[in-house]
């Protein structure tokens, strides 16, 4: 089966200075890929760049064999079937729990989109918080509108840009379970960027390894724990 | 547990979306709104276009007289009312920000905004309540006459000087003070113990390092002096303004006004250039932590409240308290039947001009925050602010008699609510932005960037999302721009419909013909009006002190 997601050969730079060079990964229908690597070492623009929200300077994304940029075209972001999670969350101050998930879906009737809120909503437990503002909500709450939000468009694929870094680390291992959960439950792909390992190894299928806009190493969720103690990811 | 199949809309595909954004919703491309916004900034530069276009297009038969003549004349003028207004508001501003800032004494608090109050007084209202007081007739002259033996007259050259100082240096003490206040604490310690005293650390550390907050006050005084023109037309001093005004309604010669607006938009040009010569090699302020007050005592705390009092007497009571006086006497009803016209007139352009520029300031503010790019025609758009109304008036005016000429409008335009209205919006663009700009700085572009990956297009994603969030930014852009037209008085006076008197036209011609006291009616409306930004201004810059640690 062909792979759901697949970057080739993916460069871009800042002006001068180069942030990613010649990225290449996959990802299967239903995958959780988590990406770690040190901070500054382009994760989050490599997410940037499939996202559509930055242009490379080559090499091209394809999402379900169709290309989203590279071939002389690319997709804009609000048009990429694509969702995004992202750092520090971005919910919209101004609007409810009900009125930040329900904002993708502004091309539904308000009765079915009411509906598609109010079953996302209990998808991620918050059923009974529709009505609250974002700053009336917890950090693991918030997190979990955020999910709720980008998932309701039903993306084929879910990036995650360092969901938990926010919180504690007692809420952080909760929010952890509860994503992998929900991304089990909705059975879409993901990519999960972090710089902490526990979150590799818990929510990973794959985990890849990045360093200075390079994927230096990329393994088996499974086959990493296995080795664990020789891998260079341990160390 | 739900699975996906179990949702009732399908997931949204790439040919779904290619299929959309190619026929059922085009606009969630907004290329097509870009160069609207495109055209409609190239529509506001257009006045200063024509302006820096002149001499390709307008005939001038009164040029020659006008270079010999007036040209050198009005800039000696200008320059010397520029130099003696900018020694005068640094002699007053920058002492009283540094003891504002820098020392404690008494009255100190009150101080901090009512050195700032004096903004709230057009230049020309405060010239003839000065006129009134200190001319060749007024009381104050009539009893040194009687008492001292001699008659002071402020209406002239040195006088304005003072009076435009008085009213402007604000400009300067806003940004001086902020800049003492929290801009140099570490270096002001540092030379406190070097042994350095206040005089040393004022003149060597203080006064150097404040440089580029002073040079950019100064700058502000600078185009606000060029841009008058009832207090130089009542004291009778020329500048290239009266010049504009003396060319284009003396001579009836539009060509020249427009090559005299040319030399003040190359004077203004050269102020901007020596503005950004005396910031370069400045140091950056990045030091926020509020500087540690020096308690004053004995004859130094009396001085500091002394000279604090004396320059927010002269600046602000005594024009305020000469007005109060002059509305009690002229109380009898003798302005009452002109005042109501001049006040809807003045009210019903303020908010039309108010929304419409509002209207547009957002959607430059949005263009800016979406484009990959800065957009040329909105920097040259931007310049409004900076150009003296008398020279955008007389673009707007040659603009709107080549359409009247060729009859595309019914010839209608000139001396139309319609073109006044789009000359507040050209001169008042960027106060409108400020605030937006401003508000939406503080808005993380994680905002749009969330909305545009849940579908939304760059101008929902604007309206949804960055605008509800601008609120109050949104009213305060629309009250500073309607608050600047009521102030507004050279523009207004060549580009208003025939018979239409606003508050500073009405202030002006009564000042005119000499009837000082009926103009405080008017006047006092308008600084009434003046007060409110220069309130709200100070009680913001408060709470910024105090969310910094600072009182």
């Amino acid at each position: 089966m062909a792979p759901l997601l697949q970057v080739r050969d993916l460069r871009f730079a800042h002006g001068r200075r180069s942030v990613l060079h010649d990225v290449s990964l996959e990802i299967d229908e239903g995958g959780v890929l988590v990406i770690v690597g040190p901070s500054g070492c382009g994760k989050t623009t490599l997410l940037r760049v499939i996202a559509g929200l930055e242009l490379p300077t080559s090499g091209s994304v394809y999402l379900g064999g169709k290309a989203l940029c590279g071939e002389g075209r690319s997709v804009p972001p609000e048009q990429r079937p694509i969702g995004m999670v992202f750092q520090g969350l971005a919910l919209f101050p101004h609007l409810t729990v009900a009125g930040n998930v329900g904002f993708g879906l502004a091309h539904l009737k308000r009765a079915e989109r009411e509906a598609m809120v109010e079953q996302e909503l209990e998808s991620v437990d918050l059923s009974g918080l529709k009505d609250r503002y974002p700053h009336q909500l917890s950090g693991g709450q918030q997190q979990r509108v955020a999910i709720a939000r980008a998932l309701a468009r039903r993306p084929r694929l879910l990036l995650m840009d360092e969901p938990f870094s926010d919180l504690d680390a007692h809420t952080r291992s909760a929010v952890r379970a509860e994503v992998q959960r929900i991304l089990r439950a909705h059975g879409t792909a993901a990519i999960i960027v972090s710089h902490d390992r526990e979150d590799a190894l818990h929510l990973g299928d794959r985990i890849a390894l990045m360093d200075d806009g390079r994927i230096i190493s990329e393994d088996a969720a499974d086959a990493l724990r296995r080795s664990w103690k020789t891998h260079p990811f341990a160390q | 547990m739900r699975r996906r199949s179990s949702y009732s809309t399908r997931p949204v595909g790439i040919d779904q979306a290619v299929h959309r954004s190619s026929t059922l919703d085009p606009p969630r491309r907004p290329r097509r709104l870009f160069t609207l916004i495109s055209l409609l900034a190239l529509a506001l530069a257009a006045p200063l276009l024509v302006v820096l276009t002149a001499p390709l297009h307008a005939q001038a038969p009164e040029w020659v007289h006008v270079r010999r003549v007036i040209l050198p004349d009005h800039l000696a003028g200008t320059l010397e009312l520029l130099g003696g207004v900018l020694a005068i508001a640094l002699v007053l501003a920058v002492p009283s920000a540094w003891l504002v800032a820098t020392c404690d004494f008494p009255l100190r608090r009150m101080m901090r905004w009512a050195l700032v109050m004096p903004l709230a007084l057009p230049t020309y209202i405060s010239a003839f309540t000065y006129a009134a007081l200190l001319g060749p007739t007024g009381p104050v002259s009539n009893w040194l006459a009687d008492h001292a033996g001699f008659r002071p007259d402020i209406v002239d050259m040195q006088g304005l000087w003072f009076v435009l100082a008085l009213v402007l240096f604000p400009y300067i003490y806003l940004p001086a003070r902020a800049a003492f206040a929290s801009g140099m604490s570490g270096q002001l310690d540092a030379a406190r113990m070097l042994g350095a005293s206040a005089v040393p650390r004022f003149r060597r550390i203080a006064l150097p390092l404040a440089r580029p907050a002073i040079a950019g006050g100064a700058l502000l005084v600078a185009m606000e002096t060029l841009n008058d023109y009832g207090a130089v037309k009542y004291y009778g001093v020329r500048t290239l303004t009266t010049g504009i005004f003396r060319s284009w309604a003396g001579l009836y010669d539009l060509g020249s006004a427009l090559r005299l607006g040319i030399v003040l938009v190359l004077l203004v040009a050269l102020l901007l250039w020596i503005e950004r010569r005396a910031r370069r090699g400045a140091r950056q302020e990045t030091d926020q932590v509020p500087v540690a007050r020096v308690r004053l005592q004995g004859w130094r705390a009396a001085a500091a409240t002394g000279w604090c009092l004396l320059v927010f007497g002269m600046a602000a009571m005594l024009p305020i308290g000469s007005i109060l006086d002059d509305v009690r006497v002229t109380w009898d009803g003798t302005m009452h039947g002109q005042l109501p016209h001049a006040l809807w007139n003045t009210s019903a352009v303020a908010a039309v001009a108010g929304l419409v520029t509002l209207v547009i300031a957002v959607l430059f503010t949005f263009r800016e925050r979406y484009g990959r790019r800065s957009d040329p025609a909105i920097r040259l758009a931007d310049l409004g602010y900076v150009i003296p109304g008398a020279v955008i008036a007389i673009g707007v005016m040659s603009l709107a008699g080549f359409i009247d000429r060729r009859q595309w409008l019914d010839g209608a335009l000139i001396g139309s609510m319609g073109v006044l209205v789009y000359a507040f919006s050209v001169r008042f663009l960027a106060v409108g932005k400020q605030p937006l700009q401003g508000a939406l700085r503080q808005q993380s572009t994680a905002l749009d960037e969330a909305a545009r990956m849940l579908g939304a297009s760059p101008w929902r994603s604007f309206r949804r999302v960055n605008l509800p969030l601008l609120g109050p930014a949104l009213i305060a852009a629309a009250m500073l721009v309607a608050i600047d037209v009521i102030k507004e008085l050279p523009l207004t006076l060549i580009l208003r419909p025939f018979n239409f008197d606003t508050l500073s036209t009405k202030a002006y011609e009564l000042a005119r013909i000499e009837q000082l006291r009926e103009a405080s009616w008017p006047s006092l409306m308008i600084v009434i009006c003046g007060l409110v930004p220069v309130l709200l201004l100070e009680r913001m810059l408060e709470r910024r002190a105090r969310s910094l640690g600072g009182r």
